[in-house]
Formats: structure tokens, C-alpha cells, sequence
């Protein structure tokens, strides 16, 4: 089946419900921050905290992890449109951060 | 038998005879800032430092796109990052070791281990040195620091009684950093200093590199949410750091191709990551990797999904048909 495509960064946030998998997120507790610039841009940290997850606003203290993009990159990951390591080399990504909690971010957002 | 730290007699007897031998080593030839490379010999016409078929656009449309002085240059400033990489790994190497030593992290292990990181220590001080006199031999400029640097220690230190998540991405990157390097200059036109620099690094690398396997090798049973880590982010981390040696696009800057093409990066990168003549490189680099992975049960069939979705699956397979 074929995923819609998201249009915004709210798009995103709502759709993390369906897409969050519980049973790779055990045991795992971090705090993922995004720090998305541009027009639509906004920040916002999903914590995840052994089997749940819950998105906050802004900014929070000691994330376990940073992303860095701007609103198009952001949708363009999220869509398939870029791959990672093509945004990291081209600097529309920065990653920040425990290399362990950020490779599996991946595996609990799918 | 267990000691009361957690590691067998065995593991400790091992671990303390590898080290022994390395300072030996150490102590016997270790690199001098002055004597061991041809500085006097000034750069006369275009060197190339990086092997051709090794240069990120070869075996691309983008080849023949630029110009033969285009691609000396860019050999040049994609040997040039490389060296620029180490000097911000190997200092940052130098302050989070000398702080470990300082806060006693390797106190219940043989003295001997707090030997060693001495001369690890003082060698790695060495190498930024060397680097930094090596661009600046070349007439070129550092490039600044990796953003994924910056943080590295701060941030992935390790869980267990010792730092051993910090020794193994330590090894884990000379290691890749290393065989990108020695195969970069595997060529006769290479320029005989970037060759000199290369190989020298590379020698003592090479212990270090040992170390590190050794440590791991011994240690990883004591710590079990290292092991765990270890076995996960493994495939990742080296998937990263192989796409990541391969070019930067400070270099394309700095090189100023011609032809408007180059200006399109994010298109240039994907064709040059995924093309077939890359994948092959990309083989030739990761095999003693995959190999000690296996040995050291850092690989784990369990993870093996991870493996296979970060492209290593037909490596694996030819390394795991051999072992059995």
C-alpha cells in the first residue's frame, strides 16, 4: 500500500500515532529533538520512553539526540524524497548526538 | 575463572600481552614530527594525492565532466579533508583519554593499560601535528570540523565500567579512516609525501587499531548494554562513516568545477554513492572489518535485518561461507 504523502510538519506530528511501533521501542528512553527552520519551520522534541512516546513543543533540556533541517528538507526525509546520508553530505541535515539512540529512530517510526 | 572486576584470568593475561608487545613497538619506532617525512622536498608541477579510481567522481557521468586539472585538485582536497578529519578526531582523542586517565577510568585494569595510553596519547598528539605541516606542505587550508565531532565523546561514552563504547567508535573510525587512506595512495603517481604521511599514520594506526580490537575483544563480556549497543548500531555507524569518507562538498567548492552540473549536489552525491564502481571500493574497505566483526561477536545473526538494510548482506555472506 502505497503511504499519503505528508504536506506539513503537523501532517507529521499526527501521523506519528499510526506509525510509532511500540515493541521496537522497549526499553528505549531518549529524547529526540527537531529543530526545523524556514517558514513553516518549528521545534519540537518526541520523547520516547519505553513502549510510549509523546511530542513536546519547543525545546527540552539535554535531548539524547538533535536533528538540525529546514522545513523542505524535512518533509522531503519524511516523504522519501531525500535520503539521509544525501541530506547529511549536503549539509540540509545535521545530526547531533548518542549514535545508538539515533540509529534507532529509524526502527521505531516507520 | 573470574576476577573480581568481571574478566577472566585468560581475557587479562591476553590483554596484557598484546599491550606489552605495542609499547614495546612504541617505544621501539614511533613517528617524529622532524625526521620521518621529506619535508624539504618542495611540490613541484600537480600531484595527485589520491589514487584516480579512488577519487569520489570516478566511474560517473561527472568524470568526464571535469576538466584533468579539476580532478588533480580534487584529488588533492579529498585527501586533504581526510587529514583535516583527523586532526579534529586525533585531538579530541588526546583531551577525552588524557581525561580518563586523569579520573582514574582504567585504575582496576594492569598498570600496564595506563602504560600504554601514555604512548597512545603522545602518538596521537604526534599525528595531529604531522597532518597540520602536511596541508600546509601542500598549500591547502584545514576544513572545519565534522558537525557529528563535535560532540562525540560527550555524547557516546559508554554505560559500562570502562569507556568501551568510546574505544570502539574510536577504533571503529581509525579503522575505516586507515583503510581509506592506505588505499587511497595505493598507486605510483601518488605524490611521494602524501604517500609518506599516509603510511607512517597508518604503522602506528596499526597498533592502536590492535588495541582497541584487543580491549573489546576481552572486555565486551563485562558489559552486556555495550555488547547489546555494540551488536545494534554497528552496521549504521559504518554505513555512515564509509558514505561519509567518500567526498565533502567543501572540496567541490574549492576545486570551482566549470561545468554547472557539479552545482546540482545533492544529485552529484547520490550518483556518486550508489554507483556500481563505489560499491566495489566500498567491498574492498569493509572486508577485514565484517571479518573482525564476526570474530569478536559484535555481528549477531539477530541483527542481521540491519546488516542487510545498510548493504552488507553479499559482504556478510562471502565472510560467514568462508568461516564455516
Amino acid at each position: 500500500m502505497k503511504e499519503r504523502k505528508l504536506h506539513s510538519i503537523n501532517d507529521v506530528i499526527a501521523s506519528m500515532e499510526h506509525r510509532f511501533r511500540a515493541d521496537a521501542s522497549k526499553n528505549v528512553k531518549a529524547k529526540y529533538q527537531w529543530l526545523i527552520s524556514g517558514p513553516s519551520g518549528k521545534d519540537f522534541c518526541v520523547h520516547v520512553n519505553d513502549g510510549a512516546f509523546e511530542v513536546i513543543h519547543g525545546r527540552v533540556d539535554d535531548p539524547s539526540v538533535t536533528f538540525e533541517t529546514d522545513d523542505n528538507t524535512y518533509l522531503r526525509l519524511v516523504n522519501n524524497e531525500i535520503k539521509g546520508m544525501t541530506a547529511i553530505l549536503t549539509r540540509k541535515l545535521i545530526v547531533r548526538g548518542n549514535i545508538y539512540l539515533a540509529s534507532k529512530m529509524d526502527q521505531i517510526f516507520k | 575463572m573470574s576476577c573480581s572486576n568481571g574478566i577472566t584470568a585468560d581475557n587479562l593475561h591476553r590483554l596484557t600481552t598484546v599491550t606489552q608487545r605495542l609499547i614495546a613497538s612504541s617505544e621501539k619506532r614511533s613517528m617524529s614530527t622532524l625526521h620521518d617525512h621529506p619535508w624539504d622536498e618542495s611540490v613541484t608541477g600537480s600531484p595527485y594525492l589520491r589514487k584516480r579510481e579512488r577519487i569520489s567522481i570516478y566511474g560517473t557521468e561527472y568524470w568526464d565532466k571535469a576538466s584533468e586539472e579539476e580532478i588533480q585538485r580534487l584529488s588533492m582536497e579529498e585527501t586533504i579533508t581526510w587529514w583535516s578529519a583527523f586532526i579534529h578526531l586525533e585531538s579530541l582523542v588526546v583531551e577525552y583519554y588524557m581525561r580518563q586517565l586523569n579520573d582514574g577510568a582504567f585504575n582496576d585494569l594492569p598498570a600496564v593499560i595506563r602504560d600504554y595510553m601514555t604512548h597512545f596519547i603522545k602518538e596521537e598528539l604526534v599525528h595531529t601535528l604531522v597532518f597540520k605541516k602536511s596541508i600546509t606542505y601542500y598549500g591547502s587550508e584545514i576544513y572545519p570540523m565534522p558537525d557529528f565531532l563535535r560532540s562525540f565523546y560527550d555524547d557516546n561514552a559508554g554505560t559500562g565500567k570502562y569507556p568501551l563504547m568510546a574505544v570502539y567508535l574510536t577504533m571503529v573510525i581509525e579503522w575505516i579512516a586507515d583503510q581509506y587512506q592506505r588505499l587511497d595512495v595505493d598507486a605510483e603517481y601518488v605524490h611521494p609525501m602524501a604517500k609518506k604521511v599516509v603510511h607512517e599514520h597508518w604503522k602506528e594506526e596499526m597498533r592502536h587499531i590492535k588495541w582497541g580490537q584487543t580491549m573489546i575483544k576481552n572486555l565486551i563480556h563485562t558489559d552486556s548494554e555495550f555488547k547489546r549497543h555494540a551488536q545494534e548500531l554497528t552496521p549504521i555507524y559504518v554505513r555512515q562513516l564509509i558514505d561519509q569518507g567518500v567526498t565533502n562538498i567543501d572540496c567541490f567548492d574549492r576545486v570551482g568545477f566549470a561545468d554547472p552540473a557539479f552545482k546540482d549536489t545533492e544529485t552529484v552525491l547520490d550518483t556518486v554513492l550508489y554507483s556500481e564502481h563505489r560499491q566495489k571500493l566500498n567491498s574492498d574497505l569493509v572486508t577485514p572489518l565484517l571479518h573482525y566483526f564476526i570474530t569478536s561477536e559484535i555481528y549477531d545473526e539477530s541483527y542481521r535485518h540491519i546488516w542487510d538494510m545498510h548493504g552488507f548482506g553479499n559482504d556478510l555472506d562471502v565472510l560467514l561461507d568462508k568461516e564455516s
